[in-house]
């Protein structure tokens, strides 16, 4: 009992003080009582003095007490009996206005108790119909009511339809004059509740009141708002309840209406929702009702907008209306009938002539036609009969015409749906467009192929519309959609311009898309007849015109885009190859680049497995190159095409690949026993596309031999560097994909006879393996090769090896899904962990002036190759040494760090400005035109580039000391003799004027 | 500025506005394939050097980008430069540029500059209003005074006509234009300043 007390009297202390606390503390007791430790009547009477005190603000704290706990217990927690009892006690105490709220709480939390008798209903409501004035409250109080009448409404709905008007009186009377906004949302969700279920004939009006009195809402949610209320929610439930009963809607529409005429965008939009949603939700009585007066309000609102400068985005919802009238009405053949023709009537006139006011009748139309197939019938016929009325028109009325045009075909999509998007239309038989399927056709085509190439407009939109109608379903013959396809392939192949060139690739891949073997029909052997025989033709005559061949291949590389089409014109171009004679070096480039980029952009679309083409083009490829090789970009461009027909291919066939190659290369043609041999690289493509599960014979042999070979060779090699990077790169790759021991070559360096630079460039290869593999020696390897960079001899070289660790090169490209190297994917991060701190660390302990620029440029190297967020977390662990960078007497090395300030000026604002002071007077001097072999063209520029990008990143205030400095010393600059430093000169002074000045 | 005297005024369209045709890279056989290039930049060894043996180990000397200035060609002020600059000033009552509005034109641009830096140089505009009583001719004049005084180096001397028989006023405004003081005061002129900003801010 003690304990009880000392409860009581803490929960008395804390309430209103620590809510938490006294929630805890009410909690215990509920559980109490549930466990039956603890008597309701003992904690009712113990609280008893309390509840009866004179003590106002005593009295409401104790009934918290209670009803708190109350609402601790769980439904099943409480006897028919108790409830009786607090039921009673509440209801006495509804007259205390001091402890009202606490009141409600309490009845609120006994309604959702299982055993809640029904019988007390009826006292519950009369009692707030007759006692409780939602004026005299707070809303935290309102609150309980609003969730009492929901509680009840959802617990007991046979006894709420019992006393429905009761209810529905209690209700207005509670909800008048509400302002909280969480209040409201529960307001606008019962009224919807009640209206949708209860019989509401008498109270439509007081309802439809206590709701349209808040719209529009124009409620923002304040900052630190608890109930995290948008007024999204407030207006979708709003709108549910005005939408909830169709006796509302002799009061709503016109309401509504009106409010459409504010020229509020956001009012606007709201009430076109609310209208859009009564029109779904009411009877289709209330619609046939209204839709005159709908249809004349609405009408306007889209005859006198303007289409295309739609800035509110007001028409599609307005046009969402009449679909949505169109396909309620349509359950009334009389009324749709009605409707129709009272549309077709009205717009008839605007669209026989060319008004200012045809295209909004266009778009009106064909937003009712796309209701259903019986309203796309109906209007369609009347309506394009009237539009093709005309049979003379300039290009103006022939763009009007296509566009309007245009809206129609779009209905027929929405209510058909394309060949590839089926609508589920059971009566497709009928479609009155079909009979005019033939003019519509002549009059796009004559649009697109005997107008003017000037008239780009119109014959971009003739080519996007013909492009639309190739989609419809069930619309264009095979005969026709050929047709189209020899328009389009004409145009791409005579028009340069690059809005009718982009339309035209973009049909031809539309339609491709659907069935490609159109394209291969009539397209494909087009384009490939007017490939010259041999390369010494630059240009073709097509239409009477010369074009660049090159053209040729842009089409193709940007319409093949499946395997069927891929197949046809990899064969034939290689084909093509297989014919040039030596010395079209520059047509076989062009050809084989273009199956570079053609099978590349199959395989990015939908992967397949390119056996086939081992058996087939490979050999032909090795053919070729056997009796043409002296050409290094047509070797390099073939190889990478012979490379990816092994790294799409599967790889159960690699073993046979790799016997064979190794057999062909090594063996017959002596690569690493004869002398030097540029074949080398294809050798490398081709290991390079293998997948590392097949087996190397011999591999640690090999590997030496080769790396022998190398250096004995080097003379000759470094004469012929495609063919030395060839051996290298076979090294690195071999090095990377067979052999598991990484730390086989990690003495290669330790040689008594001293060492040349054919082997720091072994080693530089071998390290990048090690690298690519995340291999936990790579710290050792990137060490030693660090070590070097103070080296006299060898220092400024091997700055350059820090590049071949990270520049992405293509035989070390890891192919998705394919296991064709051990390259990870986050090497360069790991890589650049371990290289930054050396070279700072280094860079600050040594005084030699050289070492110091090697450390440097092959910062600058390695951050060509390295992606910014990686640089970011370092950044300014290395900015000092970019500072001292910019001083250095090396134009390359000076670039390269003010390229790497500007690049993240963006990330270190802070620290920038605090070097203003001498970075300023630096750019300065160094955009000027004096000492031009260091500060040349690229480094003038980067430094203007710098200053303005300070205008953007650097607190204002900072910079105003330095601008008329900068302004007077940058005028020298706009007599540089290059004409983009005067302009960046020109824009960085242009920059500076402004700074500070507010433009409005 | 309220009321727009010419409200409709013929325009040209921004791409068919003149502009320096794009330097054409000659292309050649090395360039076919940039990843090939930069594939064969990795070589440690520069094989251009080969001929002279002892270049091998002796790697290039840090000094070698100090000392004597490097022979740089130079692109010389022409008038597609000055017109570059001015086409993209707006019009102080049009949403459009003086090169959209034909306002500024190349042929109506002159430029003398024998190339040396020690001596003067100058460049003369012909301006067409796009009516002949256009009231806001001074304004877009002084606009773009101020824009190729920014512009230009010192020695050029910048000379804005109104082109012969295209306004009612005409010596008047020319007069104006090219008043050395009447200019300064008005760039004195805040207000008018700003105005000018504004005109300016579209600049490319």
């Amino acid at each position: 009992m003690d304990l009880l007390q000392t409860s009581i009297s803490q929960y008395l202390a804390n309430v209103n003080h620590d809510n938490t606390k006294a929630l805890e503390i009410a909690t215990k007791l509920a559980s109490q009582i549930e466990n039956k430790h603890l008597k309701l009547l003992d904690l009712v009477k113990s609280l008893g003095d309390y509840l009866t005190a004179d003590d106002d603000l005593l009295r409401p704290k104790a009934t918290m007490c209670l009803s708190q706990t109350l609402d601790q217990i769980s439904p099943s927690g409480l006897t028919k009996h108790d409830i009786q009892v607090l039921i009673s006690f509440y209801l006495s105490k509804i007259d205390d206005l001091k402890s009202t709220k606490e009141t409600l709480f309490g009845i609120d939390s006994l309604i959702v108790m299982n055993q809640f008798p029904p019988i007390h209903i009826k006292p519950i409501l009369t009692i707030l119909q007759d006692q409780y004035q939602s004026t005299q409250h707070l809303a935290s109080t309102r609150f309980f009511t609003f969730d009492i009448l929901n509680n009840l409404f959802d617990k007991f709905p046979h006894v709420v339809q019992k006393y429905s008007n009761q209810f529905i009186e209690t209700f207005i009377h509670i909800a008048s004059g509400e302002k909280d906004p969480k209040n409201l949302l529960i307001s606008f969700t019962l009224n919807g509740k009640i209206s949708s279920t209860l019989q509401i004939d008498n109270y439509k009006d007081d309802l439809f009141d206590v709701l349209f009195c808040y719209f529009p809402i124009s409620f923002k949610p304040p900052k630190d708002d608890p109930y995290k209320i948008t007024s999204d929610d407030l207006k979708n439930a709003l709108r549910q309840a005005i939408a909830s009963n169709s006796l509302f809607a002799e009061d709503s529409y016109p309401n509504l209406l009106e409010k459409l005429t504010s020229t509020a965008p956001i009012v606007k939009h709201d009430t076109i929702k609310t209208i859009t949603q009564c029109i779904k939700n009411y009877s289709i009585d209330s619609l046939i009702a209204n839709y005159i007066e709908l249809w004349n309000a609405l009408k306007f609102e889209i005859l006198h907008g303007d289409p295309d400068d739609d800035e509110d985005e007001l028409f599609p919802p307005i046009l969402e209306i009449f679909t949505t009238i169109t396909q309620k009405l349509e359950s009334n053949q009389e009324y749709f009938e009605k409707f129709i023709n009272l549309v077709l009537d009205e717009l008839k006139s605007n669209i026989q002539t060319l008004t200012n006011k045809q295209k909004q009748s266009c778009i009106l139309l064909s937003s009712i036609s796309s209701a259903s197939p019986q309203a796309f019938n109906k209007i369609i016929y009347p309506t394009i009969t009237l539009l093709l009325n005309n049979s003379t028109l300039s290009t103006q009325d022939q763009r009007s015409l296509i566009t309007n045009l245009g809206y129609f075909t779009s209905s027929y999509i929405l209510v058909f749906g394309t060949i590839t998007e089926e609508k589920n239309v059971s009566q497709i038989s009928e479609n009155s467009l079909l009979q005019f399927k033939d003019e519509i056709l002549i009059l796009l085509g004559k649009a697109l192929m005997s107008t003017s190439k000037i008239e780009v407009a119109l014959r971009t939109l003739s080519i996007a519309e013909l492009t639309k109608l190739t989609t419809l379903l069930d619309f264009l013959s095979p005969e026709e959609i050929s047709l189209i396809v020899q328009y389009f392939t004409e145009t791409v192949l005579i028009d340069d311009n690059e809005y009718v060139y982009g339309a035209g690739i973009s049909g031809l891949i539309q339609i491709g898309s659907i069935d490609s073997s159109i394209l291969l029909e009539i397209t494909f052997p087009k384009l490939l007849d007017f490939l010259p025989i041999d390369g010494s033709m630059i240009e073709i005559l097509i239409d009477d015109e010369f074009k660049p061949r090159i053209k040729i291949f842009e089409v193709l590389k940007s319409i093949t885009r499946d395997k069927q089409l891929g197949d046809w014109v990899l064969e034939k171009l290689i084909k093509k190859l297989s014919e040039l004679n030596e010395l079209d070096n520059v047509y076989g480039f062009e050809i084989s680049e273009t199956c570079l980029v053609i099978l590349k952009e199959i395989q990015r679309l939908s992967p397949f497995d390119t056996d086939l083409y081992l058996k087939t083009l490979y050999p032909q490829l090795l053919d070729i190159l056997d009796k043409n090789h002296s050409n290094d970009e047509f070797l390099e461009s073939i190889g990478d095409l012979i490379k990816l027909i092994i790294v799409y291919s599967k790889k159960n066939l690699h073993q046979e690949i790799l016997d064979d190659s190794i057999n062909k290369f090594i063996y017959e043609k002596g690569l690493i026993t004869g002398s030097p041999n540029k074949l080398i690289n294809i050798f490398v493509k081709i290991i390079a596309g293998l997948d590392k599960i097949v087996i190397f014979p011999k591999v640690d042999e090999f590997l030496d031999d080769l790396i022998k070979f190398t250096e004995l060779n080097s003379n000759e090699l470094n004469k012929e560097p495609y063919t030395k990077l060839g051996y290298l790169q076979l090294i690195s790759l071999i090095m990377n994909k067979f052999i598991s021991n990484d730390s086989k070559y990690i003495n290669y360096l330790d040689n008594s006879d001293g060492i040349s630079s054919i082997n720091l460039e072994i080693f530089t290869w071998i390290t990048k393996s090690i690298v690519l593999k995340m291999s936990s020696e790579s710290e050792n390897y990137i060490t030693i090769l660090f070590n070097y960079l103070s080296n006299e001899e060898f220092g400024l070289i091997i700055t350059k090896s820090f590049e071949i660790l990270v520049i992405d090169l293509n035989n070390f490209e890891k192919f998705k899904k394919k296991q064709n190297n051990n390259v990870r994917l986050l090497y360069k991060q790991s890589f650049f962990q371990i290289i930054t701190p050396l070279l700072i660390s280094g860079f600050q302990q040594t005084q030699d002036l050289k070492t110091k620029s090697n450390y440097l440029t092959s910062l600058s190297y390695i951050l060509k190759h390295i992606k910014r967020e990686i640089i970011i977390p370092h950044l300014s662990s290395f900015f000092p040494l970019l500072l001292q960078a910019i001083s250095l007497p090396k134009s390359e090395v000076r670039y390269a760090s003010i390229n790497t300030i500007l690049s993240t000026i963006d990330e270190i604002p802070d620290l920038v400005s605090s070097h203003l002071s001498t970075l300023i007077p630096k750019f300065l001097e160094m955009s000027q035109h004096k000492n031009t072999r260091l500060n040349n063209e690229k480094v003038r520029l980067i430094c203007l580039q710098v200053l303005e990008a300070l205008v953007h990143t650097v607190d204002i205030t900072k910079l105003i000391p330095f601008q008329e400095r900068i302004i007077k010393e940058l005028s020298d600059v706009l007599d540089d003799p290059k004409r983009s430093v005067r302009k960046a000169a020109i824009d960085t002074r242009q920059a500076y004027y402004e700074l500070g000045r507010t433009v409005d | 500025m309220s009321d727009v005297i010419n409200a409709n005024p013929t325009i040209l369209d921004d791409k068919s506005l003149p502009t320096r045709a794009e330097e054409t890279e000659k292309v050649t056989e090395r360039s076919l394939n940039p990843h090939l290039a930069s594939l064969l930049d990795l070589s440690l060894v520069d094989s251009s050097n080969l001929n002279d043996q002892e270049s091998i180990h002796s790697t290039p000397s840090l000094e070698n980008d100090e000392g004597s200035d490097e022979e740089e060609e130079a692109d010389p002020i022409d008038s597609q430069e000055i017109f570059d600059l001015v086409a993209h000033i707006s019009d102080p009552e049009h949403p459009l540029t003086l090169g959209q509005l034909a306002v500024v034109n190349l042929p109506d641009i002159q430029v003398r500059d024998s190339g040396n830096k020690n001596e003067m140089a100058e460049v003369i505009i012909r301006i067409t209003p796009t009516i002949t009583h256009c009231s806001l001719a001074t304004l877009i004049g002084l606009g773009i005074r101020v824009r190729l005084e920014r512009c230009l180096p010192v020695r050029y001397r910048i000379t804005i006509l109104l082109k012969e028989g295209s306004h009612q006023s005409e010596n008047q405004v020319n007069k104006q234009l090219n008043d050395k003081e009447r200019v300064a005061a008005a760039c004195e002129n805040d207000q008018l300043l700003s105005v000018i900003s504004k005109m300016l801010a579209t600049c490319k």
